[in-house]
């Protein structure tokens, strides 16, 4: 076998040369590329956990922010609608619905096992687990009450107050829907709070204060009469800090307006809210459908409006809330001058 | 095969990526290594990718090749290994052509491959370099006579010169390279 003599053409060795520059040329922009597909992949990759912890975090602080009174509040959100009903209902511990009569007053006693109910002792179970009452009350219904630590809860149209027998727990928490005044009895270190739907809060001491928050309602109102309360809601933001909150002195209220996501504070005469507690519906300078969605709750009863009303009309004045319906349209009829025809089998008042 | 000095610096040099020591270090090498390559192939085309190779995987590992290596052993031992693949991938897409017989490794044992590469490689590479050396008329020569098979007329009328010129010419050649290996 011979060694191959051949020989390759002088340009052989420029030609290759001129190849492999051109390989290291573009060896050189797939490095860059491929720094690039790195680096973008990597910066993916970090985002994406960062996101997922983020989302894991959320979900955690989520979860531990919904609190025990508030799951009970959404597991029971169907049961005993208070719109079937046209008493008022107390609902214990062991599902059994207790109906009560009209103006009703329901006390506990401090171990929250006894309950006073229109002067008639009821015994609830004694178990050592504090558990979560409901009272219901329909339209055209009002209920008090005195909680097992002595605070006082007035209870307009329309609501639902669930709270537990006793408090055990670090804080006091009620969960309310509809419209509640509560005089809360000072513990500094059991603070007292309202929660409501929407991730709404009020925060107190010891304090008297109106709380608003129908679900057909646009606003959720907190209006303070006496003492200091904070109120928070939490946005559905993305993170947990996305709450607002505002600390409201005597004589003002917040306002949530549900769809904006803000709370807007006014000093106002408050008195007028709190009147209901004492058996009358006060209003001044208030537009007649405002007036008129009032009374609906009170009294269990429909207004259809035929009559174009004048946004700048406002009305002033109280209704007695034991009067009879007849004798608050004969009032309405007199004041407004407009026809008042009233359908008592279906709760309907027709205004011509 | 020794380092020398300017191998050892130009080394050192691509390795931090000077771009000039490496064409430097091409230029140096290439022809020898191309010589070295056509003992292992007929076709030129392997021979050529097969060095393509080497200076591109060192330039791509620059920053990861050795600190001190025999950089001609090197430079021998990767173009070997590269030709000899070219040539095997060749082999199994066109199995028929029997051109490359003459290079076909035998069928042998791992072991004996090695030791079988190692000492074309030391024969191949002295080769190369004792080859460099001849003149252009030397190795024209000596290609005719022994790759080509022409009878020294031919060759002699191809040189332009005469048929015992031609023969003397080819047998001191042979002894020049013999006295090298």
């Amino acid at each position: 076998m011979y060694p191959n003599f051949k020989i390759l053409p002088k340009e052989t060795k420029a030609d290759l040369k001129a190849k492999i520059a051109e390989s290291i040329a573009l060896e050189k922009k797939r490095t860059r590329r491929k720094k690039l597909y790195v680096f973008s992949s990597s910066a993916a990759a970090v985002f994406c956990l960062f996101f997922g912890l983020v989302t894991i975090f959320k979900q955690k602080s989520q979860s531990v922010e919904i609190n025990a009174i508030e799951e009970f509040a959404k597991n029971t959100a169907n049961e005993g609608s208070f719109e079937k009903s046209n008493k008022v209902q107390l609902v214990l511990s062991n599902q059994e619905a207790v109906t009560v009569g009209d103006s009703t007053t329901i006390a506990y006693d401090a171990s929250g096992n006894k309950i006073n109910v229109n002067n008639k002792q009821i015994q609830q179970e004694i178990s050592k687990k504090s558990q979560y009452n409901t009272v219901l009350v329909p339209y055209g219904k009002r209920a008090q009450l005195s909680l097992a630590d002595g605070t006082q809860v007035w209870l307009n149209s329309g609501s639902k107050l669930i709270y537990p027998t006793s408090f055990d727990a670090e804080t006091r928490e009620v969960f309310l829907e509809g419209e509640g005044i509560f005089d809360v009895s000072h513990n500094v270190t059991k603070p007292f709070f309202v929660r409501a739907a929407n991730n709404y809060s009020v925060r107190v001491l010891g304090t008297l204060f109106n709380v608003s928050c129908y679900a057909k309602d646009a606003k959720v109102s907190t209006a303070l009469l006496r003492g200091k309360v904070k109120v928070a809601y939490a946005k559905k933001g993305f993170f947990k800090t996305d709450s607002i909150q505002t600390i409201l002195k005597p004589g003002m209220i917040a306002s949530l307006d549900k769809k904006r996501e803000t709370i807007k504070t006014i000093a106002q005469d408050v008195e007028p809210l709190f009147s209901w507690r004492k058996g009358y519906y006060e209003f001044s300078e208030e537009r007649l459908p405002s007036v008129l969605e009032k009374l609906t709750r009170y009294y269990n009863v429909d207004f259809v409006l035929n009559k174009k009303i004048s946004p700048n009309e406002t009305y002033s004045g109280a209704f007695k809330l034991n009067d009879d319906l007849d004798k608050v349209v004969e009032t309405l009829e007199a004041t407004t001058g407009f026809e008042f025809v009233y359908n008592e089998a279906a709760r309907e008042i027709t205004i011509n | 095969m020794e380092n020398t000095t300017e191998d050892i610096l130009l080394w050192q040099q691509i390795k931090k990526g000077d771009i000039n020591a490496f064409e430097k270090l091409y230029d140096i090498y290439a022809d020898v290594l191309l010589t070295f390559a056509l003992q292992y192939t007929n076709e030129e085309s392997f021979a050529k990718d097969a060095i393509h190779d080497v200076f591109l995987d060192i330039y791509k590992y620059r920053t990861g090749l050795a600190e001190s290596v025999n950089v001609k052993s090197y430079l021998f031992k990767i173009t070997q290994r590269n030709v000899l693949k070219k040539h095997k991938a060749s082999q199994k897409i066109f199995s028929l052509s029997t051109d490359y017989d003459s290079v076909i490794l035998k069928e042998l044992s791992f072991e004996e491959i090695l030791i079988e590469e190692e000492n074309t490689l030391e024969r191949n590479s002295k080769l190369a370099f004792a080859m460099e050396e001849l003149t252009e008329k030397q190795r024209t020569a000596l290609f005719y006579r022994f790759n080509e098979d022409k009878p020294y007329e031919e060759i002699a009328s191809i040189l332009d010169i005469s048929v015992e010129s031609s023969r003397t010419l080819i047998y001191r050649c042979l002894k020049e390279l013999r006295k090298k290996l």
